[in-house]
């Protein structure tokens, strides 16, 4: 008995037209690191202007100028640097939808193939009949 | 109050599941500068000192201490004859309440040293807090809290206490970490003194800390 060959189907590492797409991503670089430096600085600000005691005068915004400063500089610096990545959500999800494609398309090939191995041809050759056995 | 505070803190360090869980901590010295002005605006201080600062996080819960140890003396044009050394305690243990929001609790304890040169004052700290990372290892922050129940070393109540601050935590290399912090308070201080008729005697403080601090 010999059987023939079957044309089985490769796995899929992934699907024609369809590639993965980067889980992260830079944004793009903004003013916004130096405007939220502005804002909380300058909520600090007119929060000591206008809680200032009126009795007691003006306060010293020595204090106010080194901190603020501080947080100015940074947002300057930050928005002059390059942006951390950030994960892409609709990419991961994209790439997510495209595993589980795949591997529900790999289920059927796995399936298929064991079909395909059901439907092998199937070869019976009868044996010669030994020497010097006959009818008796 | 402020025990439960510190052991609040203390708790979230301590914890056996921390390590697991990324509890983060920046520990480190501050130098300070500061101007103090009480009951009228003849009376001003200024100064400067030095201290540390420590803050902790455990996912949505958070803590801070800081202490800081201030010379004060007699601004110019002051009508104050001498200064004073005045040594400042704040604790809050935060909770997020949102991506950028905080509500916190804690304490402020401000004693002064002589003890009669300036006011001592304690009260509670009620408040919340904004906090946004401007950049990859920068955060910026602006606090306001409600300082309720203020006690003074010199007696007299205060209806109105409001602490302002703004924040700076900027992860310099590694572990290294540089920090920022701006304090702006007033507490508006009533007395009788003899019990002649209630006046004003209203404190208020501005300090700045810039440091180091290192991450754990």
């Amino acid at each position: 008995v010999s059987h023939g060959s079957v044309d089985t189907l490769q796995p899929l590492t992934s699907l024609p037209g369809y590639q993965y797409l980067p889980e992260t991503e830079v944004p793009p670089q903004s003013w916004r690191p130096l405007g939220l430096a502005f804002l909380y600085t300058g909520g600090a600000l007119v929060g000591t202007l206008g809680l200032e005691s009126s009795s007691l005068g003006s306060s010293s915004k020595r204090e106010l100028a080194v901190v603020g400063g501080a947080a100015l500089v940074t947002g300057f610096v930050m928005t002059l640097r390059k942006p951390a990545p950030r994960p892409a959500a609709a990419n991961i999800l994209y790439n997510r939808l495209l595993r589980d494609q795949i591997a529900r398309r790999n289920q059927d090939i796995a399936k298929e193939n064991v079909a395909r191995r059901q439907q092998v041809q199937l070869t019976l050759v009868p044996l010669p009949k030994p020497s010097g056995a006959g009818p008796r | 109050v402020s025990r439960a505070a510190v052991g609040v803190a203390l708790l979230v360090l301590a914890s056996p599941a921390a390590p697991a869980q990324r509890v983060t901590a920046i520990v480190g010295p501050q130098f300070a500068l500061a101007s103090y002005r009480e009951v009228a605006s003849g009376l001003r201080y200024q100064g400067s000192g030095f201290g540390g600062a420590l803050s902790a996080r455990y996912r949505r819960l958070s803590a801070e201490a800081s202490i800081v140890r201030l010379t004060l003396d007699p601004a110019n044009g002051s009508a104050a004859t001498s200064g004073f050394t005045a040594t400042d305690v704040n604790a809050w243990v935060a909770y997020d309440v949102a991506t950028y929001a905080s509500v916190e609790a804690g304490f402020i304890r401000r004693t002064a040293d002589p003890e009669f040169d300036a006011q001592s004052v304690g009260a509670v700290r009620v408040g919340a807090r904004s906090f946004y990372e401007i950049g990859p290892g920068a955060t910026v922050l602006f606090r306001a809290n409600y300082l309720a129940a203020p006690k003074f070393s010199g007696g007299g109540h205060a209806g109105f206490s409001i602490d302002l601050g703004l924040g700076l935590d900027v992860r310099l290399a590694g572990r290294l970490h540089g920090t920022a912090g701006y304090t702006f308070q007033r507490i508006n201080r009533k007395t009788n003194p003899g019990g002649t008729g209630e006046i004003d005697a209203p404190m208020q403080a501005t300090v700045a800390r810039v440091g180091l601090a290192v991450g754990f």
